[in-house]
């Protein structure tokens, strides 16, 4: 780039965007990090985290890991099932996409309101269903595992279409003539899925991993209504007290890292598996 | 894998699947649907709700708009002004920046790319936290604009992505050609650019839109007094225990959503979400 | 005369790869130059660096005297039509070539696009968009925008190669006519060495990065000055026996000091190419007025010949 004059307008275009981005979500984050080390008179201390533990145990982490990744599985799984209809034309493909591209546009809060309804105790339609069978209505959110099933349900009808479109994306990379190649060559169709569509798919699979699993680990919407336990995001909002933030700093903080950790396995398993597959331009 | 289906059975199964997932989709819709237009004694008050009501009404309508009317008026305009700020902002940022990256060098745009992704997984409760307290100092706390601030950080890396798969697309040849027909640098941006990126843009507006019409962590701590709608919805199902309300409130800003989708389903490619992440 | 664009010692690399290695020339106010050379030889590049999209590493670029080197495209006064024409989609036909005047502020630009316009036979379509106009038209269009404004030099890169064969023939007859009513400066870069030879006032060849011969298109065919001009020019290569180089007509057949042993007769137009070996196992194109069998063996002299230093 000699042409100086025109790359520094090409900084100047950008600086805007990255300053917003450095000024609102990376300093907050470091005062975050830095608060919960403090007390409310400015003194280093590990008192919030002892406190966040005595309060809440461990349960919240691992809570917030068992609803990531049975959303994960479930989501995937859903997802997996709609790329691969949708990846050949047939008659009603294009009204099909856009059915199911409609949650996607449904407020998360709306969701939880409607699955809310469903799986309600008292006058639930969950229940008013199962009452067709016979069978006697179920506390859904009286255990751990009917709210989950519930709460992992809800999130995953909001948001399987954007894995959906995501996986969709991969898949029409991949070249038709290696599924034909694989069936002269004798493959069945679970060994194309596992021998060609996984592996060829390893960049997309990774990012909408990332994406969801992310945005799985922030659950909170749908917490607070499908969810009687503790997570990450629901105890730190518990925390949170605009008179002393410090142990919300806590939370905050050991939330993020737990995004940190997990987004550092996806970003190995990409460059570890998705090399050379990875082509999502 | 762009081959029709011809085998009869292959058929079948996609039929099936096909009749499965539209069920799966439509059915909480349907629920919300008969919530809000059925009469309470088949719904929310009976013990078993029919799954099939046959009593409908609008009353639940009537009684939403005149206990909460006022309210619902505020918040709708609050997330309306809220959204509106929010893509604006996107846009404004999203596409000088997505212009600048095209810009770069490989590897200085893979810097800066990395750093608006690496931004998005920061959770907003751990920003919006720090941010309410200094919102306070500042007056934001609780205002449009500043909830429009922080909904933006969602937004806006997301934008860049988008337009920047859509700049692709334009002809490097064109903006040259500009640029010798007497086009400064920016000039040639808007005059040439601009309007071929424009389904690009419109398509990442409309989704900045949405996503802050959705939005609800950092609503619920940065502006908890005057509510948008979701938190609105969500007040009304929990601390005021009145479903009623909150399913005719979710059915009112469903509706216009689920028509922006479909109009935006041509628009929403997986790989434009992935634009400037993969590679 | 007046030196109206001028390169010195200009130099651009990708990476390691030289594209353009010390390359000069001056071009004369007036002239219609070719720039003549397979592809990816650095033609496109040599163009955008003389038109400002890209900045050579080394060397001196000057327009009418005046040092260009580092000015941008929009201040160095030129203009240029992209292969592909490049033309605005977004706009019509009108806009397109109107275009070029807004940028420039210049007035009365209702009247001088309808003239231009009108000149070109595009006065019909100007409220059309450019996606609904055939290539013919579109290639009117774009040379419409690169001389509304009177730009001190034209740029042209591989403009008639987009039309099919036929509008081709013509559109290089009227712009060969556009150059001499205009009196300006054209640079025209291709491939082709049809057009080559029948716009070019001089041909410039280009190869690994600089012009291995400037001349006129007669000289380069008659008097070429290394074998691969001798071999590149032509519409087939120069023959070859040790360092004398002739052309497929510069000989005689029937008797002589040489043989060939034919493999193929081709047939052009009534006139006949015969391909064959020498005993040397060198490999020639002759021109003859007959066909000859496969295998049959002719003896030839050579007519005229052109020394070089050393074989090919």
């Amino acid at each position: 780039m000699t042409k100086w004059r025109d790359s520094w307008t090409a900084y100047i275009l950008i600086l805007p965007a990255a300053l917003y981005v450095l000024i609102l979500a990376f300093i907050p984050a470091i005062e975050a990090v830095y608060y919960s080390f403090t007390n409310i008179k400015g003194g280093y201390t590990l008192f919030n985290y002892s406190f966040v533990l005595s309060v809440f145990g461990t349960r919240p982490i691992v809570n917030t890991f068992i609803v990531t990744v049975t959303a994960l599985i479930l989501q995937f799984v859903f997802a997996f099932a709609l790329a691969s209809l949708l990846a050949k034309p047939f008659k009603g493909r294009g009204a099909f996409s856009a059915i199911i591209l409609i949650p996607f546009g449904v407020a998360t809060i709306v969701t939880a309101v409607i699955f809310h309804n469903i799986f309600s105790t008292y006058g639930g339609y969950a229940n008013s269903f199962l009452n067709i069978f016979g069978v006697k209505p179920l506390d859904w959110t009286g255990s751990f595992d009917t709210s989950l099933f519930a709460l992992i349900l809800a999130d995953s009808w909001k948001n399987t279409p954007i894995v959906t479109l995501i996986l969709l994306a991969g898949m029409t990379t991949i070249s038709p003539d290696l599924y034909s190649q694989a069936m002269v060559d004798g493959a069945n169709v679970i060994q194309r899925f596992f021998r060609i569509t996984l592996p060829n798919m390893a960049g997309f699979i990774a990012i909408a991993l990332m994406i969801r699993g992310i945005s799985e680990f922030n659950i909170f919407a749908m917490a607070l209504l499908l969810f009687p336990y503790q997570l990450l995001t629901t105890m730190t909002y518990s925390l949170y007290d605009t008179v002393n933030a410090h142990p919300a700093y806590a939370g905050a903080t050991i939330l993020l890292g737990f995004v940190l950790i997990f987004a550092t396995l996806i970003m190995f398993y990409r460059t570890r598996y998705g090399v050379g597959h990875s082509n999502g331009k | 894998m762009v081959s029709e289906y011809k085998n009869p059975r292959a058929k079948v199964a996609i039929y099936v699947g096909v009749v499965f997932f539209t069920f799966l989709v439509l059915l909480p819709l349907y629920v919300l649907f008969i919530i809000a237009f059925g009469s309470p004694s088949q719904t929310v008050a009976a013990y078993y709700p029919a799954l099939f009501p046959t009593k409908f009404t609008l009353a639940n309508f009537y009684n939403a708009f005149a206990g909460y009317g006022k309210i619902l008026e505020a918040a709708f305009f609050k997330s309306l002004e809220t959204a509106f700020i929010v893509a604006a902002i996107a846009i404004l940022l999203g596409f000088h920046a997505a212009f600048g990256l095209s810009k770069l060098s490989f590897k200085l745009g893979s810097i800066i790319i990395a750093l608006l992704f690496f931004s998005t997984m920061i959770p907003s409760i751990t920003i919006a936290i720090p941010i309410s307290a200094t919102f306070l100092k500042l007056g934001l706390y609780d205002s449009s604009l500043g909830l429009a601030f922080a909904q933006e950080l969602i937004v806006l890396p997301l934008t860049v992505f988008l337009i920047m798969g859509s700049l692709e697309s334009v002809p490097k040849q064109l903006e040259n050609q500009a640029r010798v027909d007497g086009a400064s640098f920016m000039q040639a941006l808007y005059t040439v650019i601009f309007p071929l990126a424009v389904p690009g843009v419109v398509s990442a507006f409309l989704l900045s839109w949405l996503m802050s019409w959705d939005e609800f962590t950092f609503a619920v701590i940065l502006s908890p007094v005057h509510p948008t709608l979701p938190v609105l919805i969500y007040l009304d199902s929990t601390a005021r225990g009145n479903i009623l309300t909150a399913a005719s409130f979710s059915l009112l800003v469903t509706i216009p959503v689920i028509v922006l989708t479909i109009i935006l389903s041509k628009f929403i490619k997986g790989n434009y979400l992935t634009a400037g992440i993969t590679g | 005369m007046v030196v109206k664009l001028e390169l010195r010692n200009v130099t651009k690399s990708y990476g390691k790869t030289k594209v353009i290695n010390d390359l000069s020339i001056s071009i004369e106010a007036g002239e219609f130059f070719v720039v003549l050379g397979p592809s990816g030889t650095g033609k496109s590049t040599l163009l955008k660096l003389i038109v400002g999209i890209e900045q050579p590493d080394s060397g001196k670029i000057l327009i009418d005297g005046k040092d260009v080197t580092r000015l941008p495209p929009n201040k160095r006064n030129l203009a240029m039509v992209f292969q592909n024409y490049a033309l605005y989609p977004n706009m019509t036909v009108y806009q397109n070539i109107a275009f070029p005047l807004k940028m420039h502020r210049i007035r009365n630009i209702p009247e001088k696009v309808r003239s231009i316009a009108d000149k070109l036979n595009i006065g019909e379509i100007l409220s059309k968009k450019v996606t609904q106009i055939s290539g013919g038209q579109q290639q009117r269009v774009a040379l419409a925008r690169a001389i509304v404004r009177n730009p001190t030099l034209f740029l042209l890169d591989e403009p008639l190669s987009n039309l099919d064969a036929r509008v081709r023939y013509s559109a290089r007859g009227e712009l060969k006519k556009l150059q001499q009513d205009l009196h300006q400066t054209f640079v025209f870069v291709t491939h082709d060495q049809k057009e080559a030879e029948a716009l070019g006032d001089r041909v410039g060849v280009l190869h690994q990065g600089t012009f291995e011969q400037i001349s006129s298109y007669n000289d380069l065919y008659n008097d070429p000055k290394t074998p691969w001009i001798g071999d590149f020019v032509g519409d087939y290569p120069m023959n070859f026996v040790g360092s004398k180089g002739f052309r497929p007509e510069w000989v005689e057949l029937g008797q002589g000091e040489y043989k060939l042993e034919i493999d193929s007769s081709e047939n052009v137009g009534g006139i006949y190419f015969i391909h064959g070996k020498t005993d040397d196992g060198e490999s020639l194109i002759l021109k003859a007025d007959r066909r000859y069998k496969i295998g049959e063996q002719i003896r030839f002299s050579i007519s005229k010949f052109k020394q070089f230093e050393a074989s090919v």
